[in-house]
C-alpha cells in the first residue's frame, strides 16, 4: 500500500514538473478567472465578448513569456472592479479560505485522538478485580454468585428463561 | 462475593471534561473566519458602478491602428485631456450616444485646450465600424482597433467613457451613455480642479 502511494506520488510529481504548452497555460489561467458579465461561468467557458477578449489578452501575455500564470491572472483581475479570481489567493485575508479547512481538520483529528484515548482509559478503569474474578469463575465452570437461578450448572447448560420456553412451545404448537 | 456497585466502579475513573464548549468554540471560530473572509473580499458589485481600481493611476497604454490607417499610441497624447470612448457598432446605446460625441468633439475643437476624443472599438469588425461611421457621421477623431485595451481597462460592456488628464492619469469613468453637454461639463470640472490643485 505504502509502495503504491509512493509510486503514485512520484508519477504525480514528475508529471507536474513537465513543461506545459502555451495552450495549456492559457486554459489554466482562463479557468481561474470569472467572466465579468456572466454568472457562474469562467472565462474559459464563456462566449461573452468580454470573456473572449480576456482570453485574447491571456494569449498575448502567455506568448510574451514574461509573466507566470499567477501574475497574468493578477494583472487582468487588477483592472476590474469585480473580483474575477475564482480561487482565493494564498496571501492576506484570502488565505483564510485555505487555512481554515486545514485547521478544522487538524483540530478534529486531535479531538478524535483525545476522545478515543479517554474512552480507552475509561474502559480499562471500568474493569474491577471483582469483574475479573467473575469472568475467571465462569470460564472455569465454577458456580458464580451473580446468577443464583443457574447455580450448579455450567454456562453452557444454562437454559432459556421460562418466558422464552413458553414462546418456543407456542411456536411448535402453531 | 458481592458485586461492586456502579458508584464504586465509576469512582476511580478520571473526571470527564466537558467537550461541547470546545466544539462550539471551534465551530464559532470557523464560521467567524469565513465571515471575515467574505466581508473582506471584493464582492460582485452593481455592474453599472463606475468605480474602478484604476482611478488616479496611469492609464494603461493603448497601441493600435486606426480606421484612418494611422498608428495610435495613447502615451503620445500626454499633455492633452483625452476622452476614450469604448463602443460597438451594433450596440443600441452606442448608436444613440453617437450624435452627442460628434457634438462634444466639435465643441472641444473650438477650445484652446480642448479634449481629444478617441474611440476604441469593442469586439467588432473593421467593416462594421466603417459602415457605422459612414451611416452616422463622425469618425474625424482616431478610431482605434485594439483587442487588449478593453481588458486592460476592465471594460465588459459598452458604451463606456474614460477621461484621462494631461499627466496620463485616469480621472473619471462613465458607464453607459453620455451627453455632449454633460461630458463637456465633466471635463471642465476636472480641468478646473486640476488647476486649483496646481495653484495650491
Amino acid at each position: 500500500m505504502a509502495a503504491a502511494v509512493a509510486a503514485l506520488l512520484a508519477v504525480g510529481v514528475s508529471r507536474a514538473g513537465q513543461p506545459r504548452t502555451a495552450d495549456q497555460r492559457e486554459l489554466t489561467i482562463a479557468k481561474q478567472l470569472a467572466c465579468p458579465v456572466c454568472d457562474g461561468e469562467s472565462v474559459a467557458e464563456s462566449q461573452a465578448a468580454s470573456a473572449v477578449q480576456i482570453r485574447g489578452r491571456i494569449k498575448e501575455l502567455v506568448d510574451a513569456g514574461q509573466l507566470s500564470d499567477t501574475e497574468i491572472a493578477e494583472v487582468i483581475d487588477a483592472a476590474y472592479q469585480d473580483d474575477l479570481a475564482l480561487e482565493p489567493s494564498g496571501s492576506g485575508i484570502d488565505a483564510l479560505a485555505w487555512a481554515l479547512p486545514a485547521i478544522v481538520a487538524v483540530v478534529a483529528a486531535a479531538g478524535l485522538v483525545a476522545a478515543f484515548g479517554r474512552w480507552r482509559r475509561a474502559a480499562v478503569a471500568g474493569v474491577s478485580d471483582a469483574d475479573r474474578d467473575l469472568v475467571a469463575r465462569a470460564l472455569a465452570g465454577a458456580p458464580t454468585d451473580r446468577s443464583p437461578d443457574t447455580a450448579g450448572r455450567s454456562p453452557d447448560m444454562a437454559g432459556p428463561s421460562p418466558d422464552m420456553a413458553g414462546d418456543r412451545a407456542a411456536t411448535h404448537e402453531s | 462475593m458481592t458485586e461492586p456497585s456502579y458508584d464504586a466502579i465509576t469512582r476511580d475513573r478520571p473526571a470527564r471534561r466537558p467537550v461541547a464548549p470546545y466544539i462550539v468554540l471551534a465551530v464559532a471560530l470557523v464560521v467567524g473566519g469565513f465571515f471575515v473572509l467574505l466581508a473582506g473580499s471584493k464582492t460582485r458589485v452593481n455592474k453599472e458602478d463606475p468605480a474602478t481600481p484604476l482611478l488616479g493611476r496611469p492609464a494603461p497604454e493603448i497601441i493600435g491602428p486606426t480606421l484612418q490607417g494611422n498608428d495610435f499610441q495613447l502615451t503620445r497624447r500626454r499633455g492633452s485631456w483625452v476622452v476614450l470612448n469604448f463602443f460597438q457598432s451594433t450596440c443600441v446605446p452606442c448608436v444613440r450616444e453617437h450624435p452627442e460625441l460628434i457634438a462634444f468633439d466639435a465643441q472641444q475643437a473650438g477650445l484652446d485646450d480642448g479634449a481629444e476624443l478617441v474611440s476604441i472599438i469593442f469586439d467588432d469588425t473593421a467593416a462594421a465600424v466603417r459602415k457605422f461611421f459612414a451611416d452616422n457621421g463622425g469618425g474625424t477623431w482616431p478610431v482605434v482597433a485594439t483587442d487588449g485595451a478593453a481588458v486592460d481597462y476592465g471594460v465588459s460592456k459598452v458604451p463606456e467613457t474614460w477621461i484621462i488628464d494631461p499627466d496620463g492619469l485616469i480621472q473619471t469613468r462613465v458607464i453607459s451613455e453620455v451627453s455632449a453637454e454633460g461630458l463637456a461639463a465633466l471635463v471642465e470640472q476636472l480641468r478646473v480642479a486640476r488647476s486649483q490643485r496646481a495653484a495650491a
